[in-house]
Order: structure tokens, then sequence, then C-alpha cells
């Protein structure tokens, strides 16, 4: 699996010029980082509308990447995400709730369409993990972006997972005019 | 290089109090606050022998019995359902077979990773900054109040080889089956009825 890495080879990429306490992080292990830099954007309006969120950063992106491909396989029984070939997210403490923005790239529509079909019948939205978290997600092109969020935090994350969705929305590449 | 043993005690000692969260459901009543309750804080000990063959204990303090929540009306994986005062009461020592060094704390920010397994749902692993953090909450875990590095340093330091990180000398105690968690028995504490505020986030 493409995002099980050693240690020894994490890179963590801040993006240069954002604000520090907007931190996108990504690992590019065996893969070229996300560039378009649409999450960056996203997180940046996120903090100037809620300007008392966080963003703590993580020293083992890769590590953390290899966890939440573990937990979406648990979850829906097959391992969609295997294949991915970028990968970027940040940590987002909202008041005393916490949630995380995944991004994954999937060049496959089919794998792409395999996930969201998977994701749109689990109707609980509940990761199979320790903990008590929920998932959420919507597609940027052939990017899966999904939030987990701990359950008692659930609607007020969605909320920002919302604006984060209407950003990458917004900057969404202009359609291919038909030939 | 042998390691050497590591005793982590799990004691009865009530040093502080804490203010928990139900877990793995809130309870938020319709305005949106939620329940806190107080829970005893006790003395975690970290016991070895160190270089100069000295014997060593430095404390720490966790929480070792907390509010339990799991709404029958929307249950989560979790197979007990309602109320529990959840934790792990009787006295016991377990050799430690398992260590997770990449498992983070999800349901609130920490940025402590690693878990030691003592049985089966049941880990020792980072818990909140300090005593004023309130609103952290567990099924029981044993959640390590302030910094989890620290905790997991003075592990690796007096397992007597510090190659690598603290996470790969807590392996490699785990590997030598040299990691001993001993829990003295302690009285279960009635939880529900110490229920101290609501708050609003």
């Amino acid at each position: 699996m493409r995002l099980l890495l050693t240690f020894g080879l994490l890179v963590a990429l801040a993006v240069p010029g954002a604000p520090a306490d907007a931190q996108v992080m990504r690992c590019t292990e065996n893969m070229p980082p996300i560039a378009d830099e649409r999450l960056q954007a996203a997180l940046d309006l996120l903090k100037t509308t809620y300007p008392s969120i966080e963003f703590p950063v993580d020293e083992r992106p890769c590590t953390h990447a290899a966890a939440v491909v573990a937990t979406l396989h648990a979850t829906l029984s097959q391992n969609y995400l295997k294949n991915a070939v970028g990968y970027e997210f940040a940590k987002i403490v909202n008041g005393d709730t916490y949630f995380t923005v995944e991004r994954f790239r999937i060049d496959s529509p089919k794998r792409l369409r395999g996930v969201t079909r998977t994701m749109n019948a689990d109707q609980s939205r509940k990761l199979r993990t320790k903990a008590n978290t929920v998932y959420d997600y919507f597609v940027a092109d052939n990017t899966i972006v999904i939030m987990i969020s701990d359950a008692s935090g659930r609607a007020r994350n969605a909320e920002l997972f919302r604006q984060v969705r209407q950003s990458f929305d917004a900057s969404a590449p202009p359609a291919k005019p038909k030939q | 290089m042998s390691v050497r043993q590591v005793e982590i005690v799990v004691t009865n000692n009530i040093v502080e109090h804490y203010e928990a969260r139900s877990y793995p459901d809130e309870q938020r009543d319709k305005k949106g606050f939620y329940a806190l309750y107080r829970v005893p804080v006790y003395d975690i000990l970290v016991n070895g022998i160190d270089d100069k063959g000295n014997p060593n204990s430095m404390k720490f303090m966790a929480p070792r019995f907390m509010p339990y929540f799991n709404n029958p009306k929307t249950p989560t994986h979790y197979a007990t359902k309602n109320w529990v005062n959840a934790g792990l009461s009787s006295g016991r020592t377990i050799i430690i077979s398992k260590y997770k060094m990449d498992y983070e704390v999800q349901n609130r920010y920490s940025p402590g990773r690693g878990a030691i397994v003592l049985h089966k749902a049941f880990y020792i692993h980072a818990g909140p900054a300090d005593l004023l953090n309130y609103g952290f909450g567990s099924a029981g875990c044993i959640e390590i109040i302030g910094n989890f590095e620290d905790f997991k340093k003075t592990i690796a330091t007096l397992s007597g080889d510090m190659t690598g990180t603290p996470d790969d000398a807590i392996q490699r105690l785990v590997n030598a089956k040299k990691l001993i968690v001993k829990i003295e028995e302690a009285k279960v504490p009635n939880i529900k009825k110490a229920l101290t505020r609501k708050v609003h986030d």
C-alpha cells in the first residue's frame, strides 16, 4: 500500500506564505504533493470566519495517513484508498470538539465512484474504530475530501465542513468545453 | 542490549479530581448544555532501575474511572448500553503484550500518541493537558494527565535502552515481556451522582 510508510522518509510540507495557524500537512512518500492549494485556501477562509479554531501540527503525517486508510478500510470493508496518489490533511480544534479534514487524490474514476457509493450507502457514518467518531465527505474533481469528527461535535463541525466544501466549489476549475 | 523491566502502577491513591464528560455519548440538554462529572484522579507510578542500579519511581496522574453513557436510542459500536461507571476496579498484574505506537486520541485533540493495551479496549493513553482542561471522556481508559511524551520518555529511560524514539523503547519492552502494569484494587466511585455542572461550548 502506497500510504504505508517508513518513519525515516516522512515529509511534512507547510505551504509557504500561509498563515502559521492554518496548517495543511502532507504525506509525500512515494507520491507527489497535491499542489492546487485549494485545501489551504479553504482553511484560511475558515479561520477568517471562525477565528478561535486552531490547527495543531502533526509531525508524522504519513503515520496519520496510514491510520486513516486502515480505519476507512475497516469501515467500508474495502480498501478504496490504497491506490491514492496524493494526500493532505489538517487537524482542527473547534472549541471543545475536534475534527480532521482528509483529502485523498484518486485518479481512477472507477475507484472514486466506488468509495462514494459505499460511503453513501453507509447511513450511520460512524467509523469502525475504538473512538466514537463519525465522517462526512464530498468529492472535488479527482479528490475525495473527508471530515472525521468526534461524534459529540458532529453538528458543530459539520457546519465548518460545509464551509470548506463551499470554498472548494467556489474554486473549482472551469468545466472543459464539449468538443 | 537487554532492557530492564519497567512497572507501571495504577494506584488506588486519589490525589486530585477532574471534570469529565460522558463517553461515547455526552448528555446534552435541549439548550445545548452538556453534563460534567467529578471523577477521582489517581497516582500513576512508573517504577524501574536507573542506569546506576538504583530503584527509581516517577509519579504521574490519571483518572481510572470515567462516566460511560451509550445512548440506547442511538447506540455506538460499544457493546454496553446505557450508563456505567467505567474502569478496571479489580487488582491485577498484566504483562503487556501490545503497544499501539501510532494510536491517536480522536475524540479530543491531544498531541500525545501511543497506547498501552491493558485488556480489550482498555488502554493507557494520552489525556488532558492539565486538570483545568475539562471534558475528556473515555470508556474506562486510563488517560494520563499532562505531557504524555514525558510519560513515555520515563518508561524509555528506565528501560535502559534509549535507541531510537521512546515508542521504539516501549515496543522493545513489550517484545521482551518486560513492561508490567500493576493495577491496584480500587472502589468504583458513583460517578453518576457526581454531576458538577452543565456547560455550553
